[in-house]
């Protein structure tokens, strides 16, 4: 299934061996199938960044685990309610976070030590004239239409204690309250980074 | 809904009690409004970080969260882009650069290295002076918040310059001798291994604590100091927070000799709220060589 904002294709949770379990998660989420694809989608994105959030080191892989977990109760006959399956999917995620910890914690070894201290000093960032991201985001931008990218330099480019008097002189000058002006900058903001991260990506299998 | 965004980034620091941050996430699983607020908090903590603006105590929270992955590099590297390209751009229009944002203080290196300095009456002449600015400082700043028409970029100035005379004192209170200062943020659990501690040296007549707020929206606050089984050593009633360079604080003067070597707790709780209201805590250490 193809989702309209995103263009990717909705797929079973990877590793689901059972693609009629998808099926019913989705009539669970909704009579209408597009419909259901997209609350599908929606739960993704919470899972997604509930297991980034609370620091687990695999957030795309537990997400899967998660959908499969749901998907086979529902399955073998589990009377999930509609209205529930977002809060039922926060339950089962606890549980799969808390089970990768012990995991994690059981596999620890001796040369945990070394590992630990390595992972405990923060990775040093490129300094900004070495960094790729810079040069795909001058590119992202360009290919925005002329208002949309002025709008975001505007909106990011005060420092400090200026920064909310122009934020909020650019609110009253689009007509809208500065909560929903900084709404709209978090979604123009993640379609940038989506396509930054798509040219990083591009230009390093070109090197 | 909205996510108070103080809540919103202790939880994305991962610095939130388990009730509270579970609470937090029942409401963005099930509310897609909080959820995009929680979104834009973040893309805010990581500009606050990329800029130097993050608090100093919670620097080491996001670099823990968000250096440890390429994902959270990543965003990082990406906020950093955006500032740049943003900034380049404000020069292209020919449009002058803010000034830097101030580098984070360091409150407890700068209270250890400037104590070993002896000021003696030159600290406590400036000490005076200073307490004076700072209340006419304060004095402005009220006028200023009942005007009406009082631009928001006046006030952060005038807010700013306050934070700044306030640091000022307080270390001249420690260069002086007399103050012992500790800045906590509320929260820390009994028994977690991370309680700050304060050494209090013979001739330390006072501690000084900055107890940060989160924002609640209270204009005054009771406060009582109370060792860990709960016997109460002092109370203030009727506190006016004020903003200093960790944002909107309740500065208290303590006694120090009321104080001995064992674990405290100060309970903060607003003014109108009820007496059973669980309030805000701050957990410290008090040794005494």
């Amino acid at each position: 299934m193809a989702d309209a904002t995103t263009g990717r294709t909705r797929r079973a949770p990877r590793g689901h061996p059972d693609a009629p379990s998808f099926e019913a998660l989705l009539l669970v989420l909704g009579p209408d199938r597009e419909r259901a694809g997209q609350r599908y989608e929606s739960i993704r994105a919470r899972l997604v960044r509930f297991f980034t959030w609370r620091g687990a080191a695999a957030p795309e892989e537990l997400s899967d685990t998660t959908f499969d977990r749901v998907c086979r109760k529902v399955n073998e006959g589990f009377p999930l309610r509609p209205a529930d399956a977002e809060r039922y999917f926060l339950g089962v995620a606890r549980n799969v976070l808390r089970e990768s910890w012990d995991h994690d914690r059981r596999h620890a070894t001796a040369e945990l030590t070394d590992f630990t201290l390595s992972r405990a000093v923060p990775t040093a960032l490129p300094r900004d004239e070495d960094s790729p991201a810079l040069g795909c985001l001058e590119r992202c931008l360009d290919a925005l239409p002329p208002e949309t990218r002025d709008l975001v330099l505007l909106y990011y480019e005060g420092d400090g204690g200026l920064q909310i008097p122009q934020r909020r002189a650019l609110a009253e000058r689009l007509g809208i309250g500065t909560n929903a002006l900084r709404i709209r900058l978090h979604r123009l903001r993640s379609r940038l980074e989506d396509c930054v991260r798509g040219c990083l990506q591009r230009t390093g299998s070109d090197q | 809904m909205t996510v108070p965004a103080d809540l919103a980034v202790r939880y994305l620091l991962g610095d939130l009690p388990e009730a509270e941050r579970e609470a937090l996430e029942e409401c963005y699983f099930l509310e897609a409004d909080a959820f995009e607020e929680l979104k834009a908090v973040e893309d805010d903590l990581i500009d606050a970080y990329c800029r130097g603006t993050l608090a100093a105590p919670q620097r080491p929270l996001f670099e823990a969260r968000y250096l440890q992955s390429e994902s959270g590099r990543q965003r990082v590297e990406f906020a950093r882009a955006l500032t740049r390209a943003s900034v380049a751009s404000r020069e292209r229009r020919g449009v002058p650069a803010a000034a830097p944002a101030a580098a984070p203080r360091r409150w407890l290196a700068w209270a250890a290295a400037i104590a070993a300095v002896a000021l003696g009456g030159a600290a406590l002449w400036q000490l005076g002076r200073l307490r004076v600015e700072v209340l006419e400082v304060r004095q402005e700043k009220e006028a200023l918040q009942r005007s009406a028409d009082a631009s928001a970029a006046e006030l952060g100035q005038m807010r700013q310059r306050l934070g700044e005379l306030t640091d000022r004192l307080t270390r001249l209170r420690v260069q002086a001798g007399v103050v012992a200062t500790l800045v906590l943020s509320a929260g820390l659990e009994r028994g977690s291994g991370d309680v700050p501690r304060l050494v209090l040296k013979p001739g330390t007549e006072e501690i000084g604590l900055t107890l940060r707020l989160p924002v609640d929206g209270h204009d005054r606050y009771d406060a009582s100091l109370q060792t860990v089984d709960g016997r109460e050593v002092w109370r203030g009633n009727g506190l006016a927070p004020v903003t200093t360079a960790h944002g909107r604080a309740l500065d208290i003067g303590i006694p120090a000799a009321t104080l001995r070597t064992q674990s405290y707790v100060v309970l903060v709780r607003g003014r109108d709220e009820a007496a059973s209201a669980l309030g805000h805590s701050y957990v410290f250490e008090v040794r005494r060589p």
